[in-house]
């Protein structure tokens, strides 16, 4: 009888998936000694394997994606101990798209992971991501959209089929034991630090080896007069600002390194008046997943979430001065960021013309252009970028 | 009376697969025993039941259709009312078009992989003496007729070359531009790209023709503006008459789009283009529709762009060919052919009854 187990982690969104993810990506070269295989040369590649699989499009990836979930698989099958294949949107694959997955892993033991946080802290914080991917729904609109039950709009539609976790549940659960179906509840605000991570260790069977768990990737949050700042420039200048530019600077320079510091402003909640309403969802859930007798890592209560916040700050209207002083933020880091473009395009310009009166090799242009875009991380990840596409990255498809 | 929802409903499929119109709502026909471990999604039943209904029940892909994917985002894949299933239930009848039009998409773009990419086709020997040329410019223009020339022995390229720029009426070359890319890369849809060009106060890259026209100056010996495409001919020394592509229907390009949005996570950027031109494009391009029409609300944005290109490439003294009056300025709104019925947008039911024909037929090989 094969060995071999597939831990197949698929959702959901929000849950600290990011980190795990990193944490995996890492440290794959020690998981593999400890017969664990996290495939992929690229952090992002079971990413691109859920868009492979469910035929995604995600702002001009999916290009990078062709024949990843065919990667992915293959790893799996070729691999005689225990497989992780993570990634949250596989929460949204369909039946015809979960017969494909599991088919394609051959003959090995599957194991389904799930990791829930309530419905609390799980509406704001997926308003709040698709702001930072460009859309500009305000809060109002958007938890209108996901309260109806028609669920006919683009945004009600993708959150219900990532959040709605006894459906994805029975999705993915469909022909596997119970026994093999895994609850990981994230745990409630005022836990230690580390219980999540804890939580994801046990559930991965991970306790015994000594990883590097601390995280470059996560996915900060931003206050409310941040997000209403972003969501303002998502307005203004979506039609101006290409996606891949857009990664770079909004999500990355803004958000994830400018605007996510400003942890003293208002954080985002979810309207008191909603509280009960998706209190009372989670109640259900709680009594589905006990009945289904899955394994459950954590606490069930904690999925309940907690009692509404005592001051509730709206993001549609925030206090102006707030989005006044994030937005001087954004300011400043973009002069930053320009003034140090604008010298290494001065630098460049001479280097050029240098190269070209001394006729000194092209290479030495080069070199100077990536050591300037070394020196910053949307820099980086231009270079990166480009690198990718010449296929000089290891295992650049 | 049926006992068993779930041997009706496989009744039904049984029905569809054999070129049956009836919905599931009022099928009271045969059952049948389960063909599959899990009966297929809705959306793909109910896609199957109106290419029947389109064609007669003379369909030769009701494979292919029930088993694709359902591709991009929407609503998940639903079961049949009626039945005890992980999936939400519904009448199928009722499901909009945007959701048979993810399955449509799908269904498409695995047919153009099915049937492969078509065998390389070789030109013929460059005839020795011709004319050195370059030709760029309008794409929907350009991409054909630089293929139709290479057949013909007149290969773009050469030593010291000739350029053309090919232009045009500037709402006809933003349209072709989307076109274009509708066979290429799968634009954003209509509204979204145009209105992101509009914002800009820009041309879209493709028929930025000053800029076209500057980059190849340096290395051209001359940089031609060639406003009527029917001249190119004799520009470009060919006896033969050139096939200008025309225009396809509105509804048609907003379905190669989504094909190729699809294909983009499928196969290469090379693959797609070649399997978009060379297998869909022929198939689109016998659907009869209105031709896509700038809206009105972007002619100011249009006529501005349209002047100041003119002036600049005057400025810049590029020869031309083809009159400025006839073949360039944007006029009033009644000086432009109205015998042409036009749309200012596709709409999901116009793409979905394109794509109805297309998967009906035998053309992409389903």
């Amino acid at each position: 009888m094969s060995r071999r187990r597939v831990l197949l982690h698929v959702g959901t969104p929000k849950t600290g998936t990011s980190h795990l993810q990193d944490v995996l990506f890492r440290n794959r070269s020690l998981l593999m000694t400890h017969g664990i295989n996290y495939p992929g040369q690229r952090f992002d590649a079971h990413f691109l394997g859920a868009l492979d699989l469910m035929r995604m499009t995600w702002g001009g990836l999916e290009k990078e994606a062709v024949g990843a979930w065919d990667r992915l698989s293959g790893s799996a099958r070729s691999w005689p101990d225990t497989t992780i294949l993570s990634h949250e949107i596989f929460a949204a694959a369909s039946p015809e798209q979960i017969d494909r997955a599991l088919t394609s892993l051959g003959d090995a033991e599957v194991h389904i992971l799930v990791s829930v946080r309530d419905l609390a802290r799980q509406i704001p914080a997926e308003w709040q991501e698709n702001i930072k991917h460009r859309h500009i729904l305000s809060y109002r609109k958007f938890i209108s959209q996901i309260q109806d039950p028609a669920r006919d709009t683009r945004v009600s539609s993708w959150f219900w089929s990532v959040q709605e976790v006894p459906a994805v549940l029975a999705r993915w659960s469909e022909g596997i034991p119970a026994e093999h179906v895994h609850v990981i509840t994230v745990p409630p605000p005022g836990a230690p630090r580390d219980e999540l991570w804890r939580r994801f260790s046990r559930a991965f069977g991970l306790d015994e080896i000594d990883l590097e768990a601390t995280s470059e990737r996560t996915n900060p949050s931003l206050g409310a007069p941040e997000t209403a700042l972003i969501r303002k420039i998502n307005k203004r200048f979506n039609t101006l600002v290409e996606p891949a530019d857009y990664r770079p600077l909004v999500r990355e320079l803004l958000v994830h390194q400018t605007l996510s510091a400003r942890q003293d402003s208002p954080r985002l909640a979810l309207p008191p008046a909603v509280h009960p309403w998706a209190r009372e969802l989670n109640q259900q859930w709680v009594e589905e997943v006990r009945t289904a007798g899955y394994d459950v890592v954590g606490d069930l209560e904690d999925w309940l979430g907690g009692p509404p916040v005592e001051e509730y700050v709206d993001p549609d209207h925030p206090r102006p001065r707030l989005v006044t002083d994030a937005a001087l933020d954004a300011i400043g880091a973009l002069l930053q960021e320009n003034a140090r473009l604008r010298q290494s395009e001065i630098a460049l310009q001479s280097a050029v013309s240098a190269a070209r009166a001394d006729g000194h090799p092209v290479r030495r242009v080069a070199e100077q252009i990536v050591n300037s875009l070394e020196g910053s991380a949307p820099g980086r990840t231009s270079l990166n970028l480009y690198r990718r596409a010449r296929g000089r990255l290891p295992g650049s498809h | 009376m049926t006992v068993d929802p779930h041997a009706k409903a496989w009744g039904w499929v049984a029905h569809l697969i054999d070129g049956g119109v009836t919905p599931w709502s009022s099928y009271a026909g045969r059952d049948a025993a389960a063909a599959g471990e899990r009966l297929p999604g809705a959306q793909q039943l109910e896609l199957l039941r109106r290419v029947n209904q389109a064609t007669g029940g003379r369909s030769r892909g009701a494979g292919s259709i029930i088993r694709a994917s359902l591709a991009g985002r929407g609503q998940p894949e639903q079961g049949l009312v009626g039945l005890d299933d992980v999936r939400p239930g519904v009448e199928p009848s009722r499901l909009p078009d945007g959701e048979l039009l993810r399955v449509a998409a799908s269904a498409l773009a695995d047919a153009l992989i099915v049937g492969g990419l078509p065998e390389p086709e070789e030109a013929p020997p460059a005839r020795r003496r011709r004319r050195h040329f370059t030709l760029v410019g309008d794409p929907w223009v350009a991409i054909p007729l630089r293929h139709e020339l290479t057949q013909a022995g007149y290969p773009p390229g050469g030593p010291r070359s000739h350029t053309y720029v090919v232009g045009g009426r500037f709402d006809q070359l933003v349209v072709n531009a989307w076109s274009a890319a509708c066979f290429d890369n799968g634009p954003a849809p209509w509204e979204t790209w145009l209105a992101k060009w509009a914002e800009r106060d820009r041309p879209p890259a493709r028929v930025d023709l000053v800029k076209i026209a500057g980059r190849h100056r340096p290395r051209a010996r001359s940089v031609d503006l060639v406003l009527d495409p029917e001249l190119l001919r004799g520009l470009v020394g060919v006896r033969r008459p050139l096939t200008v592509p025309a225009p396809i229907s509105v509804h048609a390009l907003e379905m190669a789009r989504r094909v190729a949005v699809v294909l983009g996570g499928l196969v290469s950027a090379e693959e797609r283009k070649v399997l978009l031109r060379a297998r869909l494009l022929p198939a689109l391009s016998a659907v009869a529709g209105p031709r896509l029409a700038l809206p009105q609300q972007q002619m100011p944005w249009a006529i501005s762009q349209s002047q100041r290109m003119r002036r600049e490439l005057t400025e810049a003294g590029y020869p031309v060919h083809g009159s400025w009056d006839a073949n360039w300025d944007i006029g009033d709104s009644d000086t432009a052919s109205v015998a042409i019925p036009t749309l200012d947008r596709p709409t999901e039911a116009g793409a979905l009854k394109v794509a109805l024909s297309v998967l009906g037929k035998e053309t992409l090989g389903l």
